[in-house]
Protein backbone atom coordinates (compact mmCIF):
# COMPACT_ATOMS: atom_id res chain seq x y z
CA UNK A 1 0.00 0.00 0.00
CA UNK A 2 0.86 3.32 -1.00
CA UNK A 3 -0.04 6.58 1.44
CA UNK A 4 0.98 9.70 0.67
CA UNK A 5 0.43 12.53 2.75
CA UNK A 6 0.12 15.97 2.58
CA UNK A 7 3.09 16.28 0.39
CA UNK A 8 4.14 19.31 -0.84
CA UNK A 9 7.64 19.86 -3.25
CA UNK A 10 8.47 23.39 -4.62
CA UNK A 11 10.71 24.39 -7.69
CA UNK A 12 12.19 27.77 -7.26
CA UNK A 13 9.27 29.81 -8.80
CA UNK A 14 6.58 27.14 -8.78
CA UNK A 15 4.64 24.35 -6.25
CA UNK A 16 4.90 21.28 -8.26
CA UNK A 17 2.77 19.12 -5.34
CA UNK A 18 0.49 21.50 -3.19
CA UNK A 19 -0.92 19.54 0.00
CA UNK A 20 -1.33 16.31 -1.45
CA UNK A 21 -2.97 12.91 0.43
CA UNK A 22 -4.31 9.76 -1.52
CA UNK A 23 -3.84 6.12 -0.75
CA UNK A 24 -3.29 3.58 -3.57
CA UNK A 25 -3.92 -0.20 -2.87
CA UNK A 26 -1.78 -2.80 -2.45
CA UNK A 27 -2.55 -4.55 -6.03
CA UNK A 28 -3.55 -1.46 -7.49
CA UNK A 29 -3.15 0.08 -11.02
CA UNK A 30 -3.57 3.05 -11.36
CA UNK A 31 -3.19 5.68 -13.85
CA UNK A 32 -1.92 9.07 -13.08
CA UNK A 33 -2.94 11.65 -15.42
CA UNK A 34 -2.62 15.40 -16.03
CA UNK A 35 -1.83 17.98 -18.33
CA UNK A 36 1.87 18.63 -19.11
CA UNK A 37 3.29 19.99 -15.67
CA UNK A 38 0.95 18.99 -13.49
CA UNK A 39 3.28 17.46 -11.18
CA UNK A 40 3.22 13.64 -11.95
CA UNK A 41 7.19 13.34 -12.63
CA UNK A 42 7.57 14.93 -9.36
CA UNK A 43 5.61 13.24 -7.28
CA UNK A 44 6.44 9.89 -8.79
CA UNK A 45 9.99 11.04 -8.53
CA UNK A 46 9.08 11.72 -4.48
CA UNK A 47 7.36 8.43 -4.30
CA UNK A 48 10.39 6.50 -5.52
CA UNK A 49 12.52 8.84 -2.64
CA UNK A 50 14.45 10.37 -5.50
CA UNK A 51 14.24 13.82 -4.62
CA UNK A 52 12.92 15.50 -1.00
CA UNK A 53 9.92 17.00 -0.62
CA UNK A 54 9.54 20.84 0.75
CA UNK A 55 6.77 18.57 3.70
CA UNK A 56 4.60 15.48 4.33
CA UNK A 57 5.03 12.50 4.20
CA UNK A 58 5.56 9.21 1.49
CA UNK A 59 5.15 5.13 2.95
CA UNK A 60 5.66 2.41 0.83
CA UNK A 61 4.77 -1.13 2.18
CA UNK A 62 5.25 0.15 6.05
CA UNK A 63 8.44 2.21 4.90
CA UNK A 64 9.24 5.47 5.21
CA UNK A 65 10.02 6.44 1.94
CA UNK A 66 12.01 10.01 3.43
CA UNK A 67 13.71 8.49 6.15
CA UNK A 68 14.88 5.01 4.79
CA UNK A 69 14.99 5.70 0.73
CA UNK A 70 17.21 3.10 0.08
CA UNK A 71 15.49 0.10 2.13
CA UNK A 72 12.01 1.74 -0.27
CA UNK A 73 14.10 0.72 -3.38
CA UNK A 74 14.35 -2.93 -2.75
CA UNK A 75 10.50 -3.43 -3.14
CA UNK A 76 10.15 0.18 -5.91
CA UNK A 77 11.18 -0.22 -9.40
CA UNK A 78 11.23 3.02 -11.35
CA UNK A 79 11.01 4.06 -14.88
CA UNK A 80 11.55 7.77 -15.80
CA UNK A 81 10.51 9.77 -18.60
CA UNK A 82 13.50 10.40 -19.42
CA UNK A 83 15.73 6.93 -19.08
CA UNK A 84 19.09 6.00 -19.99
CA UNK A 85 20.55 3.04 -20.89
CA UNK A 86 24.35 1.93 -20.78
CA UNK A 87 24.79 1.41 -24.75
CA UNK A 88 28.20 -0.52 -24.53
CA UNK A 89 26.31 -3.42 -22.60
CA UNK A 90 24.23 -6.05 -23.69
CA UNK A 91 20.51 -6.85 -23.14
CA UNK A 92 21.55 -9.76 -21.21
CA UNK A 93 24.34 -7.98 -19.42
CA UNK A 94 22.02 -4.67 -18.52
CA UNK A 95 19.24 -6.95 -16.62
CA UNK A 96 21.78 -9.04 -15.05
CA UNK A 97 23.53 -5.69 -13.88
CA UNK A 98 20.13 -4.50 -12.51
CA UNK A 99 19.24 -7.76 -11.24
CA UNK A 100 22.54 -8.02 -8.92
CA UNK A 101 22.40 -4.57 -8.01
CA UNK A 102 19.13 -5.43 -6.61
CA UNK A 103 20.39 -8.17 -4.74
CA UNK A 104 18.69 -10.84 -6.20
CA UNK A 105 21.17 -14.15 -5.62
CA UNK A 106 23.65 -15.00 -8.15
CA UNK A 107 22.23 -18.52 -8.86
CA UNK A 108 19.18 -16.33 -10.25
CA UNK A 109 20.45 -13.76 -11.97
CA UNK A 110 21.13 -14.91 -15.68
CA UNK A 111 17.44 -16.87 -15.50
CA UNK A 112 15.86 -14.19 -14.08
CA UNK A 113 17.48 -11.89 -17.09
CA UNK A 114 15.89 -14.68 -19.56
CA UNK A 115 12.92 -14.84 -17.95
CA UNK A 116 12.17 -10.77 -17.85
CA UNK A 117 13.21 -10.47 -21.23
CA UNK A 118 11.12 -13.46 -22.52
CA UNK A 119 8.14 -10.99 -21.37
CA UNK A 120 9.10 -7.79 -22.82
CA UNK A 121 9.72 -10.11 -26.19
CA UNK A 122 13.50 -8.73 -25.81
CA UNK A 123 14.59 -13.38 -25.87
CA UNK A 124 16.40 -12.57 -29.42
CA UNK A 125 18.01 -9.72 -28.56
CA UNK A 126 19.98 -11.07 -25.74
CA UNK A 127 23.19 -10.66 -26.69
CA UNK A 128 22.98 -7.51 -28.87
CA UNK A 129 24.10 -4.30 -27.54
CA UNK A 130 21.82 -1.95 -25.97
CA UNK A 131 23.26 1.03 -29.09
CA UNK A 132 21.74 -1.50 -31.63
CA UNK A 133 18.08 -1.61 -30.12
CA UNK A 134 15.23 0.39 -32.17
CA UNK A 135 13.57 3.31 -29.75
CA UNK A 136 10.66 0.87 -29.01
CA UNK A 137 13.33 -2.25 -27.98
CA UNK A 138 15.02 0.60 -25.77
CA UNK A 139 11.82 1.28 -23.96
CA UNK A 140 11.48 -2.48 -23.05
CA UNK A 141 15.01 -2.71 -22.30
CA UNK A 142 14.32 -0.09 -19.48
CA UNK A 143 11.03 -1.35 -17.82
CA UNK A 144 12.50 -4.94 -17.75
CA UNK A 145 15.39 -3.04 -15.89
CA UNK A 146 13.18 -1.20 -13.41
CA UNK A 147 11.09 -4.67 -13.23
CA UNK A 148 13.90 -7.35 -13.28
CA UNK A 149 13.62 -8.19 -9.71
CA UNK A 150 9.84 -7.83 -9.79
CA UNK A 151 9.44 -4.68 -6.84
CA UNK A 152 5.86 -5.17 -4.81
CA UNK A 153 5.58 -1.36 -6.48
CA UNK A 154 6.56 -0.26 -10.06
CA UNK A 155 6.60 3.43 -11.32
CA UNK A 156 6.11 3.89 -14.50
CA UNK A 157 6.48 7.51 -16.20
CA UNK A 158 5.61 7.10 -19.84
CA UNK A 159 6.27 3.92 -20.26
CA UNK A 160 4.24 3.70 -23.46
CA UNK A 161 5.99 6.78 -25.70
CA UNK A 162 8.07 5.80 -28.66
CA UNK A 163 6.28 2.25 -28.97
CA UNK A 164 3.90 0.70 -31.65
CA UNK A 165 0.76 -0.33 -30.70
CA UNK A 166 1.75 -3.53 -30.84
CA UNK A 167 4.44 -3.53 -28.18
CA UNK A 168 1.42 -1.16 -26.49
CA UNK A 169 -0.61 -4.04 -26.25
CA UNK A 170 1.95 -6.44 -24.98
CA UNK A 171 2.83 -3.81 -22.38
CA UNK A 172 -0.58 -3.65 -21.52
CA UNK A 173 -0.95 -7.47 -21.29
CA UNK A 174 2.40 -7.64 -19.34
CA UNK A 175 1.07 -4.66 -16.51
CA UNK A 176 -1.72 -7.08 -16.25
CA UNK A 177 0.06 -10.24 -15.99
CA UNK A 178 2.39 -8.85 -12.74
CA UNK A 179 -0.36 -7.36 -11.29
CA UNK A 180 -2.51 -10.61 -11.67
CA UNK A 181 0.37 -12.83 -11.08
CA UNK A 182 2.77 -11.23 -8.46
CA UNK A 183 0.06 -8.76 -6.93
CA UNK A 184 2.60 -5.85 -7.86
CA UNK A 185 1.63 -2.14 -7.27
CA UNK A 186 2.28 -0.39 -10.16
CA UNK A 187 1.26 3.70 -10.94
CA UNK A 188 1.42 4.54 -14.30
CA UNK A 189 1.95 8.03 -15.81
CA UNK A 190 0.38 8.38 -19.49
CA UNK A 191 -1.42 10.78 -21.78
CA UNK A 192 -2.57 7.70 -23.63
CA UNK A 193 -6.25 7.56 -21.60
CA UNK A 194 -7.09 4.69 -24.39
CA UNK A 195 -3.98 2.71 -23.75
CA UNK A 196 -4.69 2.75 -19.56
CA UNK A 197 -7.78 2.29 -19.84
CA UNK A 198 -6.73 -1.25 -20.56
CA UNK A 199 -5.24 -2.38 -17.57
CA UNK A 200 -5.42 0.18 -15.07
CA UNK A 201 -8.07 0.20 -12.47
CA UNK A 202 -7.88 3.72 -10.31
CA UNK A 203 -7.57 6.79 -12.02
CA UNK A 204 -5.90 9.79 -10.53
CA UNK A 205 -5.61 12.76 -11.80
CA UNK A 206 -3.98 16.05 -11.01
CA UNK A 207 -3.62 19.66 -12.40
CA UNK A 208 -1.21 22.41 -11.11
CA UNK A 209 0.20 20.17 -8.42
CA UNK A 210 -3.54 19.33 -7.05
CA UNK A 211 -5.66 15.93 -7.27
CA UNK A 212 -8.52 16.62 -8.69
CA UNK A 213 -10.02 13.45 -8.84
CA UNK A 214 -8.62 9.83 -7.37
CA UNK A 215 -11.42 7.16 -8.38
CA UNK A 216 -12.35 3.68 -9.10
CA UNK A 217 -11.98 3.69 -13.10
CA UNK A 218 -14.30 0.82 -12.91
CA UNK A 219 -16.69 2.17 -10.36
CA UNK A 220 -17.49 5.51 -12.59
CA UNK A 221 -18.56 3.12 -15.58
CA UNK A 222 -20.61 0.77 -13.82
CA UNK A 223 -22.43 3.46 -11.93
CA UNK A 224 -22.81 6.02 -14.83
CA UNK A 225 -23.46 4.23 -18.22
CA UNK A 226 -24.31 6.90 -21.68
CA UNK A 227 -27.11 4.81 -23.39
CA UNK A 228 -26.78 5.43 -26.86
CA UNK A 229 -30.33 4.93 -28.69
CA UNK A 230 -31.05 5.50 -32.59
CA UNK A 231 -34.59 4.50 -34.45
CA UNK A 232 -36.08 4.72 -37.84
CA UNK A 233 -38.25 8.11 -38.28
CA UNK A 234 -35.87 10.84 -37.40
CA UNK A 235 -36.33 13.95 -35.62
CA UNK A 236 -40.44 13.68 -34.53
CA UNK A 237 -40.32 10.88 -33.13
CA UNK A 238 -37.05 11.57 -31.15
CA UNK A 239 -38.44 14.22 -29.29
CA UNK A 240 -41.50 12.40 -28.19
CA UNK A 241 -38.96 9.52 -27.07
CA UNK A 242 -37.09 12.32 -24.98
CA UNK A 243 -40.45 13.70 -23.20
CA UNK A 244 -41.06 9.83 -22.35
CA UNK A 245 -37.31 9.08 -20.86
CA UNK A 246 -37.58 12.20 -18.76
CA UNK A 247 -39.55 10.51 -16.41
CA UNK A 248 -37.56 7.57 -15.64
CA UNK A 249 -35.82 7.80 -12.49
CA UNK A 250 -32.39 6.09 -13.87
CA UNK A 251 -32.03 8.27 -16.80
CA UNK A 252 -30.31 11.61 -14.96
CA UNK A 253 -29.64 13.50 -18.61
CA UNK A 254 -30.96 13.30 -22.03
CA UNK A 255 -29.28 14.64 -24.88
CA UNK A 256 -29.43 14.47 -28.55
CA UNK A 257 -26.20 13.54 -30.39
CA UNK A 258 -27.32 13.08 -33.82
CA UNK A 259 -28.60 10.35 -34.81
CA UNK A 260 -28.48 9.17 -31.72
CA UNK A 261 -30.63 10.09 -28.46
CA UNK A 262 -27.91 9.68 -25.80
CA UNK A 263 -29.04 9.26 -22.30
CA UNK A 264 -27.06 8.93 -18.84
CA UNK A 265 -28.54 5.60 -17.02
CA UNK A 266 -27.42 4.49 -13.59
CA UNK A 267 -30.28 1.71 -13.16
CA UNK A 268 -29.06 -1.61 -13.34
CA UNK A 269 -29.10 -4.30 -16.28
CA UNK A 270 -32.45 -5.78 -15.61
CA UNK A 271 -33.49 -2.03 -15.71
CA UNK A 272 -32.08 -1.49 -18.93
CA UNK A 273 -33.52 -4.30 -20.42
CA UNK A 274 -36.91 -3.31 -19.36
CA UNK A 275 -36.03 0.42 -21.29
CA UNK A 276 -35.65 -1.38 -24.09
CA UNK A 277 -38.42 -3.88 -24.13
CA UNK A 278 -40.96 -0.63 -23.27
CA UNK A 279 -39.57 1.59 -26.30
CA UNK A 280 -40.21 -1.84 -28.76
CA UNK A 281 -43.79 -2.45 -27.09
CA UNK A 282 -44.50 1.18 -27.76
CA UNK A 283 -43.79 0.65 -31.12
CA UNK A 284 -40.75 3.29 -31.69
CA UNK A 285 -38.65 1.38 -34.25
CA UNK A 286 -35.69 0.82 -32.48
CA UNK A 287 -32.65 0.36 -34.78
CA UNK A 288 -29.50 0.59 -32.68
CA UNK A 289 -29.42 0.31 -28.95
CA UNK A 290 -26.34 -0.11 -27.28
CA UNK A 291 -23.80 1.40 -24.00
CA UNK A 292 -21.18 3.23 -24.90
CA UNK A 293 -18.38 2.90 -22.57
CA UNK A 294 -17.38 5.84 -20.20
CA UNK A 295 -13.71 5.63 -20.93
CA UNK A 296 -10.73 7.14 -18.93
CA UNK A 297 -10.78 9.81 -21.59
CA UNK A 298 -14.63 10.66 -21.07
CA UNK A 299 -13.81 10.66 -17.22
CA UNK A 300 -11.02 12.61 -17.63
CA UNK A 301 -11.80 15.47 -19.66
CA UNK A 302 -15.06 15.71 -17.54
CA UNK A 303 -13.53 16.30 -14.58
CA UNK A 304 -10.78 18.48 -15.97
CA UNK A 305 -14.08 20.88 -17.11
CA UNK A 306 -15.24 20.95 -13.47
CA UNK B 1 38.07 -16.59 15.30
CA UNK B 2 34.39 -18.25 15.07
CA UNK B 3 32.57 -19.71 12.44
CA UNK B 4 30.35 -16.69 12.35
CA UNK B 5 33.02 -14.25 11.99
CA UNK B 6 34.79 -16.23 8.68
CA UNK B 7 31.64 -16.78 7.66
CA UNK B 8 30.96 -12.90 7.53
CA UNK B 9 34.01 -12.29 6.45
CA UNK B 10 34.20 -14.66 3.62
CA UNK B 11 30.58 -12.92 2.73
CA UNK B 12 32.16 -9.50 2.47
CA UNK B 13 35.10 -10.62 -0.02
CA UNK B 14 32.36 -12.32 -2.06
CA UNK B 15 30.38 -8.99 -1.56
CA UNK B 16 33.33 -7.17 -2.69
CA UNK B 17 34.43 -9.82 -5.72
CA UNK B 18 30.62 -9.88 -7.12
CA UNK B 19 29.80 -5.90 -6.82
CA UNK B 20 27.96 -5.37 -9.57
CA UNK B 21 28.97 -1.44 -10.10
CA UNK B 22 32.65 -3.10 -10.75
CA UNK B 23 31.72 -5.90 -12.97
CA UNK B 24 29.62 -3.25 -14.95
CA UNK B 25 32.50 -1.21 -15.66
CA UNK B 26 34.53 -4.00 -16.71
CA UNK B 27 32.15 -4.69 -19.06
CA UNK B 28 32.30 -1.31 -19.95
CA UNK B 29 35.71 -0.55 -20.16
CA UNK B 30 37.62 -3.88 -21.21
CA UNK B 31 37.79 -5.67 -24.46
CA UNK B 32 40.06 -7.50 -26.40
CA UNK B 33 41.41 -4.83 -28.41
CA UNK B 34 42.03 -2.93 -25.54
CA UNK B 35 44.14 -4.90 -23.76
CA UNK B 36 46.35 -6.25 -26.19
CA UNK B 37 46.73 -2.23 -27.57
CA UNK B 38 47.59 -0.89 -23.97
CA UNK B 39 51.28 -3.46 -23.31
CA UNK B 40 51.92 -2.87 -27.08
CA UNK B 41 51.64 0.98 -26.95
CA UNK B 42 53.23 1.35 -23.59
CA UNK B 43 55.82 -1.70 -24.54
CA UNK B 44 57.05 0.28 -27.94
CA UNK B 45 57.56 3.61 -25.38
CA UNK B 46 59.80 1.76 -23.26
CA UNK B 47 61.82 0.59 -25.92
CA UNK B 48 62.30 3.59 -27.63
CA UNK B 49 63.50 4.79 -23.92
CA UNK B 50 65.58 1.94 -23.61
CA UNK B 51 66.88 2.41 -27.30
CA UNK B 52 67.70 6.53 -26.61
CA UNK B 53 69.56 5.54 -23.38
CA UNK B 54 71.32 2.28 -24.15
CA UNK B 55 74.33 4.27 -25.38
CA UNK B 56 74.18 7.45 -22.36
CA UNK B 57 76.23 7.95 -19.35
CA UNK B 58 74.05 7.07 -16.94
CA UNK B 59 72.81 3.70 -16.32
CA UNK B 60 69.63 2.82 -18.86
CA UNK B 61 67.85 1.20 -15.72
CA UNK B 62 67.22 4.52 -14.18
CA UNK B 63 66.13 5.75 -17.25
CA UNK B 64 63.75 2.96 -17.43
CA UNK B 65 63.03 3.73 -13.68
CA UNK B 66 62.06 7.60 -14.12
CA UNK B 67 60.19 6.69 -17.81
CA UNK B 68 58.35 4.14 -15.94
CA UNK B 69 57.16 6.68 -12.98
CA UNK B 70 56.47 9.34 -15.47
CA UNK B 71 54.10 7.23 -17.46
CA UNK B 72 52.49 6.21 -14.06
CA UNK B 73 51.80 9.33 -13.37
CA UNK B 74 50.33 10.63 -16.81
CA UNK B 75 48.31 7.93 -16.85
CA UNK B 76 47.02 7.79 -13.56
CA UNK B 77 46.44 11.45 -12.59
CA UNK B 78 45.25 12.43 -16.18
CA UNK B 79 44.06 9.66 -17.95
CA UNK B 80 42.76 7.94 -14.60
CA UNK B 81 40.68 11.18 -13.45
CA UNK B 82 39.46 11.51 -17.05
CA UNK B 83 38.16 8.15 -17.37
CA UNK B 84 36.74 8.76 -13.47
CA UNK B 85 35.18 12.03 -14.58
CA UNK B 86 33.50 10.41 -18.13
CA UNK B 87 31.98 7.39 -15.89
CA UNK B 88 30.32 9.60 -13.23
CA UNK B 89 29.23 12.61 -15.01
CA UNK B 90 28.43 10.39 -17.80
CA UNK B 91 25.78 8.55 -15.86
CA UNK B 92 24.36 12.05 -15.20
CA UNK B 93 24.23 13.47 -18.93
CA UNK B 94 22.99 9.90 -20.00
CA UNK B 95 20.40 9.55 -17.75
CA UNK B 96 21.33 6.12 -16.09
CA UNK B 97 21.97 8.05 -13.09
CA UNK B 98 18.30 7.94 -11.46
CA UNK B 99 18.64 4.04 -11.80
CA UNK B 100 21.63 3.81 -10.09
CA UNK B 101 20.01 5.67 -7.63
CA UNK B 102 16.90 3.52 -7.23
CA UNK B 103 19.32 0.35 -6.99
CA UNK B 104 19.85 -1.69 -3.71
CA UNK B 105 23.67 -0.77 -3.70
CA UNK B 106 25.46 0.32 -0.59
CA UNK B 107 27.08 3.73 -1.02
CA UNK B 108 30.52 2.59 0.09
CA UNK B 109 29.62 -0.71 -3.04
CA UNK B 110 28.77 1.98 -5.45
CA UNK B 111 31.54 4.20 -4.69
CA UNK B 112 34.49 1.96 -4.68
CA UNK B 113 32.92 0.19 -7.66
CA UNK B 114 33.39 3.62 -9.56
CA UNK B 115 36.52 4.40 -7.69
CA UNK B 116 38.15 1.30 -9.03
CA UNK B 117 35.65 0.46 -11.93
CA UNK B 118 36.14 3.72 -13.96
CA UNK B 119 39.45 3.77 -13.88
CA UNK B 120 40.44 0.07 -14.38
CA UNK B 121 42.05 0.59 -17.24
CA UNK B 122 43.89 3.02 -16.61
CA UNK B 123 45.82 0.83 -13.88
CA UNK B 124 45.93 -2.10 -15.92
CA UNK B 125 48.27 0.41 -18.01
CA UNK B 126 49.55 1.06 -14.77
CA UNK B 127 50.20 -1.99 -13.85
CA UNK B 128 52.71 -2.50 -16.85
CA UNK B 129 54.61 0.62 -15.97
CA UNK B 130 55.03 -0.84 -12.53
CA UNK B 131 56.44 -4.04 -13.55
CA UNK B 132 59.14 -2.24 -15.78
CA UNK B 133 59.81 0.00 -12.98
CA UNK B 134 60.10 -3.22 -10.85
CA UNK B 135 62.33 -5.05 -13.30
CA UNK B 136 64.86 -2.11 -14.01
CA UNK B 137 65.34 -1.73 -9.64
CA UNK B 138 66.47 -5.11 -10.23
CA UNK B 139 69.57 -3.86 -11.92
CA UNK B 140 69.53 -0.97 -10.16
CA UNK B 141 71.72 -0.22 -6.94
CA UNK B 142 69.60 2.33 -5.72
CA UNK B 143 66.31 0.86 -6.35
CA UNK B 144 65.08 1.93 -3.53
CA UNK B 145 65.51 5.83 -4.08
CA UNK B 146 62.31 5.91 -6.16
CA UNK B 147 59.94 3.88 -3.89
CA UNK B 148 58.63 6.34 -1.70
CA UNK B 149 57.90 8.49 -4.86
CA UNK B 150 56.09 5.04 -6.62
CA UNK B 151 53.66 5.01 -3.48
CA UNK B 152 53.17 8.60 -3.54
CA UNK B 153 52.04 8.58 -7.04
CA UNK B 154 49.77 5.52 -6.17
CA UNK B 155 48.37 7.16 -3.15
CA UNK B 156 48.06 10.70 -4.81
CA UNK B 157 46.46 9.51 -7.97
CA UNK B 158 43.67 7.48 -5.79
CA UNK B 159 43.24 10.94 -3.95
CA UNK B 160 42.78 12.90 -7.08
CA UNK B 161 40.34 10.53 -8.68
CA UNK B 162 38.32 10.08 -5.18
CA UNK B 163 38.44 13.96 -4.86
CA UNK B 164 37.31 14.97 -8.68
CA UNK B 165 34.56 12.44 -8.52
CA UNK B 166 33.28 13.85 -4.88
CA UNK B 167 33.08 17.50 -6.35
CA UNK B 168 31.14 15.91 -9.32
CA UNK B 169 28.51 14.26 -6.83
CA UNK B 170 27.98 17.49 -5.43
CA UNK B 171 27.12 19.00 -8.64
CA UNK B 172 24.67 16.33 -9.21
CA UNK B 173 22.70 17.96 -6.65
CA UNK B 174 22.94 21.43 -8.02
CA UNK B 175 22.11 20.46 -11.25
CA UNK B 176 19.55 18.04 -11.00
CA UNK B 177 16.63 19.64 -12.91
CA UNK B 178 19.02 21.27 -15.03
CA UNK B 179 20.93 20.48 -17.89
CA UNK B 180 24.05 18.08 -18.59
CA UNK B 181 27.99 18.67 -16.81
CA UNK B 182 30.25 20.18 -19.02
CA UNK B 183 32.86 17.13 -18.83
CA UNK B 184 35.96 18.52 -19.98
CA UNK B 185 35.85 21.26 -16.75
CA UNK B 186 36.35 18.32 -14.23
CA UNK B 187 38.58 16.42 -16.35
CA UNK B 188 40.86 19.84 -16.49
CA UNK B 189 41.45 18.22 -12.41
CA UNK B 190 43.32 15.44 -13.58
CA UNK B 191 46.21 18.46 -15.23
CA UNK B 192 45.95 20.29 -11.75
CA UNK B 193 46.29 17.66 -9.73
CA UNK B 194 49.65 16.26 -11.09
CA UNK B 195 50.64 19.55 -11.52
CA UNK B 196 50.72 20.26 -8.03
CA UNK B 197 51.82 16.66 -7.19
CA UNK B 198 55.27 17.01 -9.36
CA UNK B 199 55.73 20.39 -7.76
CA UNK B 200 55.90 19.14 -4.78
CA UNK B 201 58.06 16.23 -5.72
CA UNK B 202 60.40 18.38 -6.93
CA UNK B 203 60.62 20.40 -3.97
CA UNK B 204 61.08 17.35 -1.80
CA UNK B 205 63.86 15.83 -4.33
CA UNK B 206 65.59 19.32 -3.72
CA UNK B 207 65.48 19.96 -0.09
CA UNK B 208 68.49 18.44 1.65
CA UNK B 209 68.27 17.93 5.44
CA UNK B 210 65.01 16.57 7.65
CA UNK B 211 61.53 18.28 8.35
CA UNK B 212 60.13 18.27 11.90
CA UNK B 213 56.46 17.45 11.91
CA UNK B 214 55.48 18.18 15.77
CA UNK B 215 57.66 15.00 17.54
CA UNK B 216 57.99 13.23 14.36
CA UNK B 217 61.58 13.86 12.29
CA UNK B 218 60.74 12.64 8.66
CA UNK B 219 62.57 13.64 5.39
CA UNK B 220 61.09 15.48 2.67
CA UNK B 221 60.29 12.53 0.46
CA UNK B 222 58.56 10.36 3.63
CA UNK B 223 56.77 13.46 4.46
CA UNK B 224 55.20 13.06 0.54
CA UNK B 225 53.88 9.56 0.91
CA UNK B 226 52.34 9.91 4.19
CA UNK B 227 50.85 12.94 3.07
CA UNK B 228 49.46 11.07 -0.07
CA UNK B 229 48.07 8.40 2.35
CA UNK B 230 46.42 10.74 4.83
CA UNK B 231 44.83 12.23 1.40
CA UNK B 232 43.90 9.30 -0.50
CA UNK B 233 41.79 8.17 2.69
CA UNK B 234 40.26 11.46 3.25
CA UNK B 235 39.69 11.46 -0.47
CA UNK B 236 38.03 8.07 -0.35
CA UNK B 237 35.59 9.11 2.84
CA UNK B 238 34.81 12.33 0.93
CA UNK B 239 33.53 10.11 -2.01
CA UNK B 240 31.86 7.65 -0.17
CA UNK B 241 29.85 9.99 2.21
CA UNK B 242 28.84 12.22 -0.94
CA UNK B 243 27.78 8.70 -2.57
CA UNK B 244 25.58 8.28 0.58
CA UNK B 245 23.92 11.28 0.77
CA UNK B 246 22.68 11.54 -3.23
Amino acid sequence: MITVERLTYEYPETKALDDISFTVQEGAITALVGPNGAGKTTLLKCIAGLVKPYSGSISVHGINVLEEPRKSHEIMGFLTDFFGLYDALTVSQSLEYFALAQKLDKSMVKERAAEVAGLLNLTDKLHSRASSLSRGMRQRLAIGQAMVHYPKVLLLDEPSSGLDPEARMSLAELFLHLNAERNMTIIVSSHILAELDQYAKDLLILKNGRILDHTAATNLSENKRKVMIRCDGGEKRLAAIVQDMETIDAISHVSHNTPYLCLDFSGKDSELSELLHSLINKGIPVVEFFIKREGMQEQYLETMRI
Amino acid sequence: MTAAHSAIAKKKVENMIGNPEFIKNIQLQINAVKMVLMPAVLGMIFIVVYLMNADSYKPVEYAMQVASLVLLGVIVFVWGTKMAVESLAGEFNDKTWDSQRMTAIDPWNLAWGKLFGSTLFAWYGGLFCLLVFTVSSFFSPKSYRFLELLLSILFAGVFAQATTLAFILTEFAKNRDFGKLNLSSYSVAGIIFPLLFFALVAGAYDARGTMQWYSITLRPMEMMLYSSVYFCLWGVIGFYRAMGCD
